[in-house]
């Protein structure tokens, strides 16, 4: 009795650490911080908000600020939108409006063709000072994967809704102007170990010291990366 | 007497305190991976759960909820029949449950999954992310089903047992 209840209690625990180490597996599994490809030097003038900022990347925040987080991020993918939704109205408050933080917003359309639409729409907002609030449109107006609402014809219709400037917006969206940004972004999410969306780098401002965040995590998850870094 | 008859083999069952404490082991186990691949518990930076649930993600937890507590009282079920009885372990339905329940729990969570499908296998790759995250909850609702269908099946093979021939 005593040899079976051992075997039960063992086999029980061995369940559940199996369970433990798998969910660590799949967190880590998009590892953001999956660096060894490239020397750390080189990674770092990449992640550096001035290398950001001038390859055209949208920065939100006071560009001085010690620390940046780097977004990967879909539009049409929902935990993309969870995180727009719920998280970052929360790092905005207590981080970017107080000038500890800055973020910046790197694409990675990885659901089809209107992901990237949405993409290169926004970017098309962006060249009229409205890439944030078109990025809280989509998100706000998120529908089902691949239902047809991020196509090029509906981000039109979004653009006349906050006001942008149609005809531009239109040339802007048609000639796929920022089709090398958004691609870039892309390579760049790959060659830095980004393998699914949401995915976060928290770097000091000259890009050193990445730490990845994986998924729509709840702002505590945040809070404990940036308050660390900050050193409070 | 009929609804007796119904819980006959989980009270035969879970009169032993192993088998109860496997049950839990096992739907505890599986509600970690069904909430990490939901997207709503975290390992990393720091062991984190999403509380408050977002509204979006209600209807799956409380799926996932019932499909982890099911697959615990199966697979001890099963386990009872393998050890008691000389009728077969009911191994399709369960497994097909356990698979539906997994794999609907995947790309919801916009996870490397999706990546490597649509890198793999392109647009049909993207379709088939599409369609699985966009389903979720019918999937969830198909593998709730089948988990009960498992449980009917090993609760026949626990009383088939009892009856008189």
């Amino acid at each position: 009795m005593k040899r079976k209840v051992a075997i039960t209690i063992v086999l029980s625990v061995a369940f559940v650490a199996i369970a433990i180490v798998a969910g660590i597996f799949i967190n880590n599994s998009a590892g953001g911080d999956d660096t060894s490809q490239e020397p750390q030097q080189a990674l770092d003038s990449r992640l550096s908000l001035s290398s950001l900022a001038s390859s055209g990347s949208p920065v939100r925040g006071d560009e001085s600020a010690a620390i940046t987080i780097v977004e990967f991020s879909d539009f049409q993918c929902p935990n993309c939108g969870r995180f727009a939704r719920n998280t970052a109205p929360q790092i905005v408050e207590e981080y970017i409006a107080t000038g500890k933080v800055n973020m910046v917003y790197k694409h990675f359309p990885i659901r089809g063709p209107d992901s990237m639409a949405a993409s290169l729409a926004s970017q098309c907002a962006g060249d009229q000072g409205k890439f944030w609030e078109f990025h809280y449109m989509l998100f706000n107006n998120q529908e089902a994967e691949g239902s047809g609402w991020a196509s090029a014809e509906n981000m039109k219709g979004f653009a006349s809704e906050l006001g942008l400037d149609r005809e531009k917006f239109d040339s802007c969206l048609n000639s796929e102007k920022h089709r090398s940004l958004v691609e870039s972004d892309l390579a760049f999410g790959q060659e830095i170990g980004v393998t699914g969306t949401p995915t976060f780098v928290i770097v000091n401002s000259d890009g050193s010291e990445p730490e990845g965040i994986l998924g729509a995590q709840p702002f505590s998850s945040f809070k404990a990366v940036l308050d660390t870094k900050i050193g409070l | 007497m009929r609804s007796s008859n119904a819980t006959l083999s989980a009270r035969m069952v879970f009169s032993d305190k192993s088998y109860v404490a496997l049950t839990i082991a096992v739907a505890v186990a599986f509600w970690i991976i069904f909430n990490v691949l939901d997207g709503l518990l975290f390992f990393s930076p720091i062991v984190n759960f999403y509380y408050p649930i977002p509204q979006d993600a209600i209807p799956g937890f409380i799926a996932s909820n019932i499909m982890a507590a099911l697959v615990g009282i199966v697979v001890c079920m099963n386990v009872y029949v393998f050890r008691n009885s000389k009728a077969g372990v009911s191994k399709s339905s369960f497994f097909s449950g356990s698979t539906v329940g997994t794999v609907s729990s995947m790309c919801a969570s916009c996870s490397s999954v999706s990546f490597y499908l649509a890198t793999t296998f392109g647009a049909a790759g993207v379709a088939a992310s599409s369609f699985m995250s966009n389903y979720q909850l019918p999937l969830r609702l198909i593998a709730v089903g089948l988990l009960i269908w498992a449980y009917y099946s090993a609760h026949r093979r626990i009383t088939k047992s009892c009856q008189l021939t």
